[in-house]
């Protein structure tokens, strides 16, 4: 690309604003992994915000790290991989890596969907083991779903930079609210029963004969240890695809616990930071726990443990293990756990911590 | 989600006999979730799906 091209480019980005908007993706580099690192199921299991979706194949979705090649030199340290652990040809077989965007952040980003002359810009880093045609999309959620998706070939084994420019449409409906708005999808395959021609590469379509995409020419589900790669993925604003808005570990994990939060006790020990009081009255006799999540967070999560936590309450001690009513809201939770058998009385302050278990884990989810 | 069994909870603070949460307990490594009653929930909302198309009975509270 020639200067005069890349400072005509800028000069577009920044009459769209795209040079100061945040990349409405979170997590684009890989770089977040709460929940692990390594997982067989289906969904949001390894990188945060990121599912890998996959039905009629069997898939290992991991977080890897980069050391080489054109996206490590543009700065990324991870990227997220799918590996093939079969071989199907089932024709309704499908894998997709997949991010869904909370409404109100694309409502609120300075894109005017109902405008065809209005744009959001997709780009990111993908890699495959077979080379081939793929495709990706995004679709809205709110009213009727509409897709509109981009093909890119890649060559076997080799890191590609892909961009997709997306105008909006009159018929789309994304509400400014907590719910779902767009899922961005970046698609190793899809099997022909999810393929045909009423899907298209040039307009926003809706779902017709379960024509999710144009058919794929190569099958990566019948290529036994295939692997798909992806990484630095953004959605701006604008008809450019800037360079990627890189954010400190710490910025994106607090926009990813928005979500998801995961703690872990790191010590077999090691606290949970919930403080307690015994309470002995009819109804309500427990100790009563509340923490505070570490953000406020996009709904009321889910609250999880794993491992064992011990509460204590003066010399007495009790499981806790989430056992009896448990709140939560968008910034605190509280759980009512069993009162020791002894060496605790009403009013006694109380503590949570593992009980020698250092994988012992608290996790609140507020995924879309 | 591999549930393993759900229960609702019944809200001991509210006394009237609602629930605060459902309790999950899932077979990968005997996870516990607290899933609150709360349709902004997705969790919730996958539960009762599962309970739509009949793959999942909640146990009632105690």
């Amino acid at each position: 690309m020639s200067r005069a091209r890349t400072f005509a480019d800028l000069a577009t980005a920044s009459e769209a604003g795209s040079l100061t908007s945040p990349n409405i993706v979170i997590n684009g580099d890989m770089s977040v992994a709460q929940r692990g690192t390594s997982s067989t199921s289906t969904n949001l299991q390894t990188v945060d915000r990121w599912g890998v979706s996959f039905g009629g194949v069997a898939v290992t979705q991991t977080q890897q790290s980069l050391t080489s090649g054109s996206p490590y030199e543009s700065g990324f340290n991870n990227f997220i991989r799918a590996a093939n652990t079969s071989t199907s040809s089932s024709t309704t077989s499908y894998i997709q890596f997949y991010q869904n965007i909370e409404a109100q952040h694309i409502a609120n980003s300075g894109w005017n969907f109902k405008s065809s002359s209005s744009f959001v810009t997709l780009s990111f880093w993908a890699r495959s083991s077979l080379q081939g045609t793929y495709y990706a999309n995004v679709v809205t959620n709110d009213g009727t779903a509409y897709y509109r998706s981009a093909a890119f070939a890649l060559s076997a084994d080799t890191w590609t930079k892909v961009t997709f420019t997306i105008e909006g449409n009159s018929n789309l409906t994304i509400n400014d609210d907590n719910g779902q708005g767009l899922q961005v999808n970046i698609v190793p395959h899809y099997a022909t029963g999810y393929t045909g021609s009423n899907a298209n590469t040039t307009t926003w379509y809706t779902l017709v004969s379960n024509d999710y995409f144009p058919d794929f020419a190569q099958s990566w589900s019948e290529s036994s240890g295939a692997t798909f790669d992806v990484t630095g993925v953004q959605l701006e604003l604008g008809q450019v695809a800037t360079p990627y808005k890189h954010e400190s570990f710490g910025d994106n994990l607090m926009r990813c616990q928005r979500y998801f939060y995961k703690y872990i006790s790191n010590n077999i020990y090691g606290p949970l930071g919930a403080t307690g009081m015994q309470i002995n009255t009819n109804s309500t006799s427990g100790t009563m726990y509340q923490g505070q999540h570490p953000i406020i967070m996009r709904a009321a999560p889910t609250m999880a443990y794993g491992g064992s936590w011990t509460g204590e309450v003066a010399t007495g001690s009790a499981a806790f293990a989430l056992t009896g009513s448990v709140r939560s809201s968008t910034l605190f939770w509280q759980s009512q756990e069993p009162i020791p058998s002894s060496g605790a009385n009403d009013g006694y302050a109380a503590m949570v911590y593992a009980n020698g278990d250092d994988d012992a884990f608290l996790s609140g989810s507020a995924e879309l | 989600m591999d549930i393993k069994s759900a229960k609702y909870i019944k809200d001991t603070l509210a006394n009237d006999g609602s629930h605060s949460n459902i309790r999950v307990v899932l077979n990968n490594n005997n996870t516990v979730m607290a899933v609150p009653i709360n349709t902004e929930n997705s969790d919730y909302n996958k539960l009762m799906k599962m309970v739509e198309d009949k793959e999942l009975t909640i146990e009632d509270a105690d």
